[in-house]
């Protein structure tokens, strides 16, 4: 899934990307559609956009579970957290969204760039690739990891304790 | 995420249980804060390599 034959990242590089998406910044130091291939994006970067986003989802639940139980040693299993996070929440969600962005007419596709010639004859090369299914969870992703900060009463409640 | 089931949990339970199975991991084990804690950092650290490895490997690694 490299129709583009892009080569592999800088050192450096892999390992900004690599921090950036565990912890839901999602910030890459070069353009993604000319530099990584399909496979590493689909495999790679939007498998973390959802395994981050539900490692914040399991933080958050378990706080409130830990201010819940009282005089308990134990607070839950981390990998049923995590499993019912990505399953029941965000995977559902953004097979929704990204079929609704389908049929808004964003691309879905692991073809190769075509060339196209511009009005004014230049020649113009339009990146294509699986849009429509990682756009839908770069953009909830980051909407779980507001929804799962501490708000005002939690804050509140700590200080009464 | 816990107390009584949620309509998609009563449809997913059978699934979750089976990849629970083939994951090796005892969905009925309590952890405490401190195990809690260690498997977010080790689900995090794997992630963080993987993502690597893929970055550095873009090309099939020819």
């Amino acid at each position: 899934m490299n129709p583009q034959h892009f080569t592999a990242l800088s050192a450096d590089s892999a390992f900004n990307t690599a921090v950036s998406f565990v912890t839901n910044t999602d910030w890459q130091g070069y353009s993604g559609e000319s530099a990584m291939s399909y496979f590493s994006q689909a495999a790679g970067l939007s498998l973390q956009n959802f395994l981050s986003a539900a490692s914040g989802l399991t933080v958050a639940v378990v706080m409130v579970r830990g201010f819940k139980r009282f005089n308990s040693a134990s607070i839950g299993n981390f990998w049923v957290d995590v499993t019912r996070a990505s399953l029941y929440l965000l995977l559902p969600l953004a097979l929704i969204f990204s079929v609704f962005l389908m049929g808004q007419g964003v691309i879905q596709n692991l073809n190769g760039d075509p060339a196209a010639t511009t009005l004014e004859a230049h020649q113009q090369t339009l990146p294509m690739g699986p849009v429509a299914s990682q756009e839908a969870i770069k953009e909830l992703a980051p909407m779980e990891a507001v929804s799962s900060t501490p708000t005002r009463p939690t804050v509140r409640r700590i200080r009464r304790r | 995420m816990e107390g009584e089931a949620h309509f998609a949990q009563r449809w997913g339970a059978r699934f979750e249980a089976r990849l629970y199975r083939l994951c090796g991991i005892d969905a009925a084990q309590e952890m405490t804060w401190l195990q809690y804690a260690g498997a977010l950092l080790l689900f995090n650290l794997a992630g963080t390599l993987l993502i690597y490895a893929l970055q550095r490997c873009n090309s099939g690694c020819r």
